[in-house]
């Protein structure tokens, strides 16, 4: 399956970017980057999954979005910008509250989860609609914060809580099956980088009540770029110059 | 955390509809009047003192203003200081709740 115009896009963007602040993890970012794509231009029946409103960021209507993958940020930059946020140049490494569209700072793993379920659970007891939105990584769920906080949202049936799981490093025991003994419904992609699966992934999870959802996604490390996909030396680094001509002709 | 706490935050929860609690296991049973008088306001953590401080910080970015018992400060930091997230350990006896917690800017979301 090839990528579309807007995934090949973004993709150049935030390498460009990790290029620019010259450290990153550019293997992890580009692996969780079409769940974001999927995230903020999808729609169902011609309405946007993601209610947010670009030119009105802090407005009160809009569904959050937390980056517990806090070393993802490029990929939220590059989407929001994408989406019509207008960004200041100098973008901190970390998701920063105080940038147009990021709707919480994390700087420690498996933090940004325990936020999202506190954010559910204050819309949940506001009488509120709008929903909650997080990308992690599976390795923050080595971390117990992580499974207090799985555990919370199921015993408050936080239906307006949907975790997306980057497992960009995928483990022999099936941690999604734990989702599931907890009372989380969990939606598996097959293909972690297909627009219109990821899109169906988030209607199937909007429709879902009385538990939160977690959508479980086998990604791939670099993808797209053909020379780094699935390299571990790629994973944590901002491409060289050379690198980063060769992504450029492979992406535009 | 002693009764009179109980029963000022009690006191405090009706004049701030934004109040809320975030009850570790440690101070479980002493916020009965408060969580009697306002279950959906009390939100019981019991053993999760991990996950206290990001549950905390998740309800403040809402425009809540958070009060959690139990962890230790030790323990306890938020990634953004500027939400309205008051730490009262185990024993702590606040006499200045109210101007403690007034003291936090308006919340946001």
């Amino acid at each position: 399956m090839t990528l579309t115009d807007r995934q090949r896009r973004l993709r150049l963007a935030a390498l460009e970017l990790i290029h620019e602040q010259g450290e990153g993890h550019s293997g992890r970012v580009l692996s969780c980057i079409d769940l974001l794509e999927g995230l903020y231009f999808g729609q169902e029946m011609e309405h946007p999954l993601f209610q947010c409103d670009p030119t009105v960021p802090q407005w009160e209507g809009r569904d959050l979005f937390v980056l517990s993958k806090y070393e993802a940020a490029p990929a939220l930059y590059v989407t929001l910008k994408e989406a019509g946020f207008q960004l200041p140049a100098d973008l901190p490494v970390y998701p920063d509250h105080k940038i147009p569209g990021v709707d919480a700072t994390v700087t420690r793993q498996a933090y940004g989860l325990g936020l999202a379920v506190g954010m559910a659970s204050a819309l949940q007891l506001q009488r509120r609609h709008q929903r909650v939105f997080c990308l992690m990584g599976e390795y923050e769920l080595e971390r117990g914060q992580a499974w207090e906080a799985v555990m919370t949202a199921a015993r408050l049936q936080l239906d307006n809580l949907c975790v997306i799981v980057d497992e960009n490093d995928p483990q022999e025991n099936p941690i999604q099956e734990k989702f599931e003994a907890f009372g989380w419904k969990v939606i598996k992609l097959l293909n972690a980088h297909d627009p219109e699966e990821i899109v169906y992934a988030y209607v199937r999870a909007r429709s879902t009540i009385r538990k939160p959802v977690c959508i479980w996604a086998p990604t791939v490390k670099s993808k797209g770029v053909p020379f780094a996909e699935m390299k571990a030396d790629y994973d944590d680094v901002a491409y060289s110059d050379a690198e980063l001509l060769e992504a450029r002709k492979i992406l535009l | 955390m002693n009764t009179s706490l109980d029963q000022q935050l009690t006191a405090l929860a009706v004049k701030w509809k934004n109040l809320v609690v975030v009850d570790t296991h440690f101070a479980e049973s002493s916020l009965k009047e408060f969580c009697r008088h306002f279950e959906e306001r009390c939100f019981h953590l019991s053993g999760a003192d991990h996950l206290a401080p990001a549950f905390a910080s998740g309800l403040a970015s809402l425009g809540l203003r958070v009060v959690v018992f139990g962890p230790s400060e030790d323990s306890f930091s938020i990634d953004d200081p500027s939400l309205c997230v008051k730490l009262i350990t185990q024993f702590e006896a606040s006499d200045h709740l109210e101007e403690t917690l007034a003291s936090f800017g308006p919340a946001v979301i």
